[in-house]
């Protein structure tokens, strides 16, 4: 796919690693914005419902040597052979060609999980139950998103809803896109050590397109070549020799093409 | 001619039929819709709708006060954020304030006044009207003050207006105590006020300008102070490059958040903080890093006669003695203390995991001795003095009673205590204050919007108004150079049975005939901002301009309050740092000398530890461990992803694992003099040898009426108030 026709905008981030100290202000602020529910009793780690999850990364040294970082994982907003796309069934995954989005269409969905099977950032989660608030709390949710049904897939949409919102303020304007300060997603607004960076990585001006090109900025499994558009940052060489490891296909993965 | 049917056509009729049929969409449509149907049910939530706007207020969670920007829908708050241009919290909003509109739907939330009993295990509620509560309670307070026992009241947010109110009320009685609990937050701060000859402060921290920061386990990156402050501190840093100024050196035996992120990370053995500060005030004289003549003339006891000064305690505290005891090189002692005198301003601070509670006096006392031998005390970079807030006419007047440590006060002595809605943060064990109640008798308020943490051990439940509900006052927050005062507005209607805690005190006093004036907590707020126009000091930070204006400029009190009424900030002018005055380093009480010697060679707690047994040190996120609730949504940072560890789970190092037979993860029991616990044990290398680290946290779904037990009831309580270190056995189950 030529990018360049095809996508006028390349919607990304670039997260420093060196900067997130893992408080979760990012997935709290996700799941008040995308109206992710709350836990129910019987729910855990492995069917929790986290549009976008932290994962601490350790470097598997003892006391008092050992190291941590945290890593936030939200969609990776697959850019080339996005694997849950070609997978799912019912076209309900596509790859926005204006913005570089990977959308998730709920209503199409019905639940097979093959895209959660395909992604290798396990960064899709299913809606085992249904979307339960406690009494009154309705009243808190956000208008611009609508709460899904169990049984489906979902994920990270770099806050859809405030696209929306944004681009519909433009054109009110007269301009045909938002400026980069108009379209921030919740996470990023949110992080209190300015952890995320969030735009347009084909304006080569813009903060984040810089930072994807510095030298210690890496994406991760890039060698499945699905071109992420969130990229990472550390200047640990703990880190940085963890990512270089990671850089070469397994002999499975080679297997075809 | 005759048509005749066979079994066999109709067979392969209807075999047909259902073939083709699969071959519409008919069956598929149908699935699709049944499914459709039994997902859209009465429980799928209607969106708000209505007028938007903004509104601006401060998050009342915790003393920080930070600004909110709220986005609203018919005047229903549906999402926090930070305020970019705050003047205190400069953007920042922690996970607990974002969701904190959220908290008025709790499942815990108790809107009527409840009488709480408890049996095996179990709390059973009766519920009151406000009347019943009051003819039930104000006897109990009339028996107090007439036989002389003990009234308390637990206020973990001093300084407002409403903790001046209640000391207020306080003084009606013969025996009164006024208990504050800051989890030591401040207390290196208030111990060095405490050693001075003349009053000198309140005390705060010059951090723009520190160059070295000792902290000795204060959780600086995880909700210290002004959380946003702290940020904006370290993205600037951040964002400079190499031009970084200030340096953490974090000293504890935690792999903490803020070990992570700090500079440089002093890995000790858990309790030996007291060791090290008394070492590398050792190596800043005997190196002369310190200006012995000037010592001398500040402090009557940092050389004398007699063998019990200073520097004759800190002389045992050699960097190979102090090796031993904290498990450091003495090279890194030696070179930590040197490069605090080198690259100084530099601050020495106390402080404690929010889960595990204050380091405790003696250590304090070290660390603030070592303040005074870096020269940060009343310097810019260093620890500075502040002025006081105003305080309205009507209660300046009042004796305000002095925050009395809860472990002073006489055990089983308490008839009546008031635990206040508002938290600091910091985790508070229940059996502290327990101790302190008068046996069988002993009556406990709590005046909380939730039935959860401590309300849990309450006679009685007043229900106060949830965040966001009520106006609340925001004051100074700990460790601020400046003082400072935000109001925040309600952003929802109060159901109608919740008491403002100021109400309550004026329905209490009107029970019992005492001679008080009432006054609602709005009639508080404007006594201080009237004393505030009244002062013309500083300037105030307003919404949604973003704009200072000077108080000065303000032509009267009722302007200054409608200016507050939007959510606006106060924030004092900076004044030269007044000079330190004479002091004792040891303190005042002639004991400290032997005291700090044992407790520098071996901490108390650990005195009694058997040989094999474990170290349990609990730990927690500050705002997370206090007494209050967390939204429901918080599921995503500790249920959901284990991201912050669950209440109860318990760490151990593989190695200490293996020699204790226990080998992997699963269920185990905690056991300490105190009782057992059943925990959750994970093996995890970057736990210290020797220790069990068990998680001090909410649970954001709430409860059901069991009595919530926690670690921290596992732990055993020293006489300075700590919980620190409790020897422990912990085995497989």
């Amino acid at each position: 796919m030529d990018r360049t026709e095809t996508s006028k905008l390349r919607y990304g981030m670039v997260i420093d690693l060196d900067r997130c100290d893992g408080c979760g202000a990012c997935m709290v602020a996700c799941a008040v914005e995308n109206n992710v529910p709350p836990a129910q009793p019987r729910t855990n780690d492995r069917t929790g419902l986290t549009w976008l999850r932290v994962f601490k990364v350790e470097n598997g040294a003892d006391y008092p040597a050992s190291r941590s970082v945290f890593v936030p994982m939200p969609c990776q907003q697959c850019e080339l052979e996005t694997p849950c796309v070609s997978v799912c069934p019912q076209n309900a995954v596509e790859v926005d060609q204006a913005t570089g989005i990977v959308t998730q269409v709920p209503v199409r969905c019905l639940g097979c999980r093959y895209c959660m099977t395909a992604c290798p950032y396990h960064a899709r989660y299913f809606n085992w139950w249904d979307p339960e608030w406690p009494a009154g709390m309705e009243k808190t949710l956000n208008p611009d998103v609508a709460p899904r049904m169990r049984g489906v897939v979902e994920k990270c949409n770099f806050c859809h809803g405030r696209l929306q919102a944004a681009r519909a303020q433009a054109a009110a304007e007269g301009r045909r896109e938002p400026r980069e300060d108009e379209y921030v997603p919740a996470c990023v607004e949110a992080c209190p050590r300015g952890a995320i960076v969030f735009g347009d990585l084909a304006d080569p001006n813009s903060k984040v397109a810089q930072l994807a090109q510095q030298p210690d900025t890496f994406q991760f499994l890039v060698r499945l070549g699905t071109a992420p558009k969130v990229h990472y940052h550390s200047r640990q060489p703990w880190v940085q020799r963890m990512v270089e490891a990671g850089l070469t296909r397994t002999k499975k993965e080679s297997a075809n093409g | 001619m005759a048509i005749n049917i066979t079994r066999r056509d109709l067979l392969k009729l209807a075999g047909g039929s259902v073939l083709g049929f699969l071959f519409t969409p008919v069956p598929w449509k149908t699935l699709d819709d049944l499914a459709i149907w039994t997902q859209t049910g009465p429980w799928v939530p209607k969106l708000p709708q209505g007028e938007p706007a903004t509104r601006f207020s401060a998050c009342p969670l915790c003393p920080a006060a930070c600004g909110v920007r709220a986005r609203c829908l018919g005047g229903q708050p549906v999402s926090l954020t930070g305020v970019a241009g705050h003047p205190l919290s400069h953007g920042g909003l922690c996970p607990l304030g974002l969701a904190a509109h959220h908290l008025a739907y709790h499942p815990q939330r108790v809107v009527q006044p409840l009488r709480l009993t408890r049996a095996h295990g179990q709390l059973q509620t009766t519920p009151l009207t406000l009347e019943q509560a009051l003819a039930e309670i104000a006897p109990v307070l009339a028996e107090a003050k007439s036989s002389g026992e003990y009234v308390a009241v637990l206020d973990q947010q001093p300084g407002r207006m409403l903790s001046q109110r209640y000391q207020q009320f306080l003084g009606l009685f013969p025996r009164a105590a006024y208990l504050g609990n800051d989890g030591g937050e401040g207390a290196t701060l208030t111990t060095l006020q405490s050693l001075c000859e003349q009053p000198y402060g309140p005390l705060g921290l010059d951090l723009e300008n520190t160059a070295t920061l000792l902290s000795f386990g204060a959780p600086l990156l995880e909700g210290w102070g002004t959380p946003g402050h702290i940020n904006h501190l370290r993205r600037l840093q951040a964002e400079n490059g190499n031009d970084r100024r200030l340096q953490l050196i974090q000293i504890e035996a935690r792999q903490s958040r803020t070990a992570l992120q700090s500079d440089t990370w002093l890995p000790i053995k858990p309790g030996s903080e007291t060791a090290l500060a008394l070492g590398l005030a050792q190596v800043l004289i005997s190196e002369s890093w310190c200006d012995r003549r000037r010592l001398q003339q500040r402090a009557d006891d940092f050389q004398c006669d007699g063998g019990r000064s200073f520097c004759d305690l800190v002389a045992d505290f050699t960097p190979a003695r102090v090796a031993a005891i904290t498990g450091l090189h003495a090279e890194i002692i030696v070179a930590t203390a040197r490069q605090a005198a080198q690259h100084a301003p530099a601050i020495a601070l106390g402080g404690s995991d929010p889960g595990a509670g204050p380091l405790g006096t003696m250590a304090e006392l070290a660390i603030a001795s070592l303040n005074v031998l870096l020269d940060s005390v009343g310097v810019t970079g260093g620890i500075v003095p502040r002025r006081a807030l105003p305080v309205g006419e009507e209660l300046q007047s009042a004796a305000a009673l002095p925050i009395t440590n809860i472990a002073d006060l006489p055990e089983r002595s308490v008839r009546v205590l008031f635990l206040d809605a508002a938290q600091s943060g910091y985790a508070l064990p229940w059996q502290l204050l327990e101790r302190k109640l008068i046996p069988e008798t002993g009556c406990v308020i709590s005046l909380s919007p939730y039935l959860t943490g401590l309300a849990q051990h309450a006679n009685y439940v007043i229900p106060a108004p949830a965040p966001f509900e009520a106006l609340q006052e925001g004051v100074t927050p700990g460790g601020a150079a400046v003082a400072s005062f935000t109001i925040s507005p309600p952003l929802l209607a109060a159901p109608a049975t919740v008491v403002e805690p100021a109400e309550l005190l004026n329905h209490l006093a009107a029970a019992l005939a005492l001679n008080w004036t009432s006054f609602t907590a709005a009639d508080l707020l404007r006594q201080r901002v009237a004393a505030l126009q009244q002062a013309s000091r500083g300037r105030v930070f307003t919404f949604p301009e973003e704009q200072w204006q000077e108080v000065a400029a303000v032509g009267s009190a009722e302007q200054l309050w409608e200016i507050f009424a939007s959510g606006a900030c106060w924030q004092d002018e900076t004044t030269p740092a007044a000079r330190l005055p004479r002091l004792r380093l040891l303190g005042k009480s002639s004991e400290n000398f032997e005291r700090l010697r044992t407790a520098g060679a071996s901490p108390p707690a650990l005195q009694n530890q058997t040989a094999g047994s474990l170290l349990l040190l609990p730990f927690g996120w500050r705002g997370a461990v206090g007494n209050g609730q967390v939204s429901p949504v918080l599921s995503k940072i500790y249920q959901e992803s284990g991201l912050h560890e669950l209440a109860n789970h318990a760490y151990l190092n593989p190695a200490t694992g293996r020699s204790h037979g226990l080998e992997s993860d699963g269920p185990a029991l905690l056991q300490t003099p105190a009782g057992n616990l059943r925990v959750q044990l994970h093996l995890d290398r970057a736990v210290p040898p020797g220790v069990v680290q068990v998680a001090v946290a909410p649970l954001p779904n709430g409860s059901t009426n069991e009595l919530n037990e926690n670690v921290l009831a596992l732990c055993a309580l020293q006489a300075d108030g700590t919980w620190r270190l409790t020897p422990a056995q912990v085995a497989k189950v």
